[in-house]
């Protein structure tokens, strides 16, 4: 079977350019059967305040798979202050200098604040983080997060949750012809048509998580991520045909009973 | 006796009462993948055992969950 390219990000190179989300899960077994069938090797994790008085039920130890790391994340933080500790927090509690710098302090939208990402992904790079910055569709701010130390941008199709697929499609376009690091298209990915659409047109990578966590069989819906990745790559990688408005027929076009 | 914040909920603590005896009160101490802050200043897991805590500390334990 013919290998598609790997994908380097910071100090790493991955063969599956599909990363998980590990919310919505029903259940730790489902999750971890999820990963497994997904193929990924780059699974996002939540950090939240500890219930004092409560049983501690351990997410990490369901995620503990041969070639699977973790990425945590900074969902619920409303400020670039805030997410530096978090980040701070996440790298002592994983032992990962990896970061998903996510800031969405509107609950409607949940969409990036992209002056505190900005900020934060300064600081973050600064202190040896390899920052995926999650952050709107808009291509002048992907570049700006580049030049200031991002490892990889991660634009959104849409808004986390929604399953409306790539709505930003025509700035995600230049979005990746621009871009120098890692393009990963985060959210609102909510069909594996939408992955393989997203790496089709040269994403380096998307990140699924709801799509895959709600569906009536996660397990299969991972599979069928997977192989819908793997197939948009090969596409992109075997370079498309060209769009056009006139036909260009398929068959000779000499004439077949007279000339 | 002293009182200090561990996740916004009010707790009393010996004086002198380290992170680490904090764990134990909390019956915290087994838990392997949490991470603490003490007024927004991470402290380390190896700084545990000699981390004084001080009136009206604010104490952060955080730990991973599922999430996208």
């Amino acid at each position: 079977m013919k290998q598609t390219e790997t994908l380097r990000i910071g100090d790493r190179e991955y063969w599956s350019r599909l990363f998980l989300g590990t919310g919505k899960f029903g259940s730790y077994p489902l999750m971890r059967q999820a990963v497994e069938a997904s193929g990924t090797e780059l699974v996002t994790v939540a950090l939240r305040r500890v219930h004092l008085h409560e049983a501690q039920d351990d997410v990490i130890a369901h995620l503990q798979l041969p070639g699977v790391h973790l990425l945590p994340n900074t969902s619920g933080v409303r400020s670039a202050k805030e997410a530096v500790l978090a980040a701070q927090l996440a790298r002592e509690s994983l032992q990962t200098n990896w970061l998903k710098l996510e800031i969405h302090p509107d609950p409607r939208y949940l969409l990036p604040d992209p002056i505190e990402t900005m900020l934060a992904t300064e600081i973050l790079a600064r202190e040896g983080f390899f920052v995926m910055a999650y952050c709107n569709a808009d291509p002048v701010l992907c570049k700006r997060l580049e030049e200031a130390g991002a490892a990889a941008v991660m634009p959104l199709g849409a808004p986390i949750g929604t399953n409306q697929g790539l709505q930003t499609k025509a700035m995600l376009e230049i979005i990746i012809e621009q871009s120098q690091v890692a393009v990963v298209v985060d959210a609102g990915i909510g069909a594996p048509s939408h992955a393989a659409e997203a790496m089709e047109m040269g994403a380096d990578a998307v990140l699924v998580n709801t799509a895959i966590a709600v569906a009536g069989d996660p397990v299969a819906m991972a599979e069928a991520f997977r192989l819908a990745i793997r197939s948009g790559r090969m596409a992109y990688e075997s370079r498309l045909g060209l769009v056009s408005k006139q036909a260009d027929a398929s068959s000779p076009l000499t004439a077949f009973l007279s000339n | 006796m002293i009182h200090i914040l561990v996740n916004d909920d009010e707790t009393m603590l010996e004086q002198g009462c380290t992170l680490d005896g904090l764990l134990r009160q909390l019956s915290m101490d087994q838990l392997e993948r949490i991470a603490i802050a003490v007024n927004d200043t991470v402290i380390r897991r190896s700084d545990w055992a000699c981390h004084q805590l001080n009136e009206n500390d604010r104490v952060l334990v955080i730990a991973p969950i599922q999430g996208g």
